[in-house]
């Protein structure tokens, strides 16, 4: 198909031929598929070129029609937005927010290690011949506990006790946590109790051993912890009000040396 | 005109009576006051079956065999057993028809903040308020802890130990068990700051400290009479208490391993001392034992261990660790009774 046809085809298109001139080459577009195929094109261009506000379509014409077809499909690209290399760091920055707020909160409780040259834990020693409700005290059978303040176990020294396996600031810990004993007299080392707490979290059934005794600290079973920290208890004693003749109750803030039965 | 007069005399003494209850509150208090029986002047019971059981305070009530007055029947209470821990006792009234008078019953939760409670004393009603109902409170003779609930009221002129402390609907809450030290519960009352809102009108309208002239104003003559804290056993432990005495035995059963604890520095319950006879001894637990965790439960303290015991009924089998020597150790208890 040579130029002079395809132009005839674009007028003819755009209606600018006369009725005879359409018929007669309508009739030659038919017999060419290409000659057709053009027609079409050009017509589906004016269908879209009616669509443009800005040009009327009395106005249309093979100019205005060519420089519309450059103009919109030689409109250079639109840039997106972008900040190129300062984008690292302000990607960077919304990590580090992201892993801080997921990140895990360390331990509540305060870790110390106590070291402690006397036996904390006195085994008990009976030195008369214990009765049916005899207590199981070191100070053989007296009475029972008082409930007036006792010496608690004294912090000697308030050393963090986790600087082998534990990196202070991130309280991440490998997996070389395992139990080391204290002093040969029982002391608790603070490792123990972290250990614990590390037990709570990852084990989910205890270990049913035919042992008791077990040396690994992360076997103990999963712990739901309990409320059970009280601000104030009531200490109810045996003597009797004078106004209203019902024992006497008092109001204690610490729990601390308050023993109980169970 | 003297009639009416007679009559608002009786009626303002009927009032005075029942403690100063509105005309709302004495029907509701009609409908509970067959189920109180009044041990002379001393003190009174509730009933808790059809049957003619009946609940009361140890201390207030002397004797095994006792004559009270039920509703307007004069009747024999003979007592069928104690809870040494509580010091509740149950009576068994004599002679008795069953469904006479319809029984308070325990309620199913327990009692809300600022409910309006009724405390049966031998002169009759007074009015209360709950305070809370999730204190903790130590016998120091026995070291049990029970939770327990506080409660409010004007101190009336008579004592108010054994008083029956009931809801409007019926409901039992408790037997008043003990009384805050007045100087706590003044304390209390003023908020913590150790002067009352009648104190300081007291002190204004005597000039304070400086007026020496004037004769000084007696503080109770203003305002409401002091304020009495008072504690009752919680509803689970009064649950168990009752439903031990309803049972055929009349026991009630308090579940124990038969230890002695204290609260432990690095968290647990640290053992001080246990029963020769008692299960946790006969299971291998030891005096310097620190219990970590008892059913998957952990322990933190002292009366984290009691909390969880009391939840326990007896002859269950606990599975309790401890800290013994650096290693921890695995123990079956079974629970025993007390």
């Amino acid at each position: 198909m040579n130029r002079k046809i395809e132009d005839e085809l674009m007028k003819l298109a755009f209606e600018e031929m006369t009725p005879e001139q359409a018929s007669e080459l309508s009739q030659i577009a038919a017999s060419d598929p290409e000659a057709q195929r053009t027609l079409t094109d050009y017509q589906d261009i004016k269908r879209s070129l009616r669509m443009l506000a800005d040009v009327p379509p009395h106005q249309l014409s093979n100019e205005r029609l060519r420089s519309a077809i450059l103009g919109q499909g030689l409109k250079p690209a639109r840039k997106r937005f972008s900040l190129g290399w300062a984008s690292m760091p302000l990607s960077a920055a919304a990590l580090a927010v992201v892993f801080m707020a997921i990140k895990p909160k360390p331990p509540v409780e305060p870790m110390v290690a106590l070291h402690q040259k006397e036996n904390l834990f006195p085994v008990p020693t009976i030195t008369a011949p214990p009765s049916r409700f005899a207590l199981k005290t070191p100070a053989a059978n007296t009475a029972l506990p008082s409930i007036v303040p006792q010496p608690t176990p004294t912090v000697m020294k308030s050393t963090v006790a986790f600087h082998r396996s534990v990196r202070h600031h991130s309280h991440k810990i490998d997996d070389r946590v395992a139990l080391v004993s204290g002093d040969e007299n029982g002391s608790l080392d603070g490792d123990i109790r972290f250990a614990m707490n590390q037990a709570d979290k990852q084990v989910k059934s205890p270990v049913t051993s035919a042992s008791p005794l077990v040396a690994n600290p992360s076997a103990a079973p999963a712990a739901t912890v309990a409320e059970n920290k009280p601000a104030a208890i009531v200490l109810i004693d045996g003597q009797k009000d004078g106004n209203t003749g019902a024992s006497r109750a008092t109001e204690v803030d610490s729990t601390s040396n308050v023993v109980v039965g169970g | 005109m003297l009639s009416s007069a007679a009559k608002l005399g009786l009626a303002l003494l009927a009032s005075w009576m029942q403690g100063g209850l509105t005309p709302r509150e004495q029907q509701a208090w009609s409908k509970i006051q067959p189920a109180i029986a009044y041990v002379g002047r001393d003190a009174v019971c509730v009933l808790i079956d059809d049957t003619g059981l009946f609940l009361g305070q140890k201390d207030a009530i002397r004797g095994n065999e006792v004559v009270a007055v039920a509703g307007t029947q004069r009747v024999t209470l003979k007592r069928l057993g104690e809870d040494s821990a509580t010091g509740l006792v149950v009576f068994q009234a004599s002679p008795w028809t069953y469904g006479q008078a319809k029984p308070v019953y325990l309620p199913e939760k327990s009692a809300v903040q600022g409910q309006a409670l009724f405390v049966a004393l031998p002169n009759g009603p007074i009015k209360a308020e709950l305070v809370r109902s999730d204190r903790i409170a130590v016998l120091t003779a026995s070291h049990r802890m029970f939770p327990v609930n506080e409660l409010k009221f004007e101190a009336p002129e008579s004592a108010v130990a054994g008083g029956m402390v009931i809801t409007q609907n019926g409901e039992l809450v408790g037997a008043v068990s003990a009384t805050l030290r007045n100087d706590e519960a003044n304390a209390a009352r003023s908020g913590g700051g150790g002067i009352s809102a009648a104190d300081a009108l007291g002190n204004q309208l005597n000039g304070g400290a400086q007026n020496f002239g004037a004769p000084k104003l007696l503080q109770r003559q203003i305002g409401p009479g002091d304020l009495t804290v008072a504690y009752t056993v919680g509803l689970g432990v009064m649950r168990r208490v009752v439903e031990g005495f309803k049972s055929p035995a009349h026991q009630v059963q308090h579940p124990t391993i038969g230890i002695f604890c204290k609260d432990y520095l690095g968290g647990g319950a640290l053992v001080t001392a246990l029963r020769d006879d008692s299960t946790a001894a006969k299971a291998g637990m030891q005096v310097g034992d620190v219990i970590l965790s008892i059913d998957g439960a952990k322990i933190r303290s002292q009366i984290g261990f009691a909390s969880t015991m009391l939840q326990k009924e007896v002859g269950q089998t606990l599975v309790v660790w401890v800290l013994r020597n650096s290693l921890q150790v695995r123990l079956s208890i079974p629970v025993g009774k007390s």
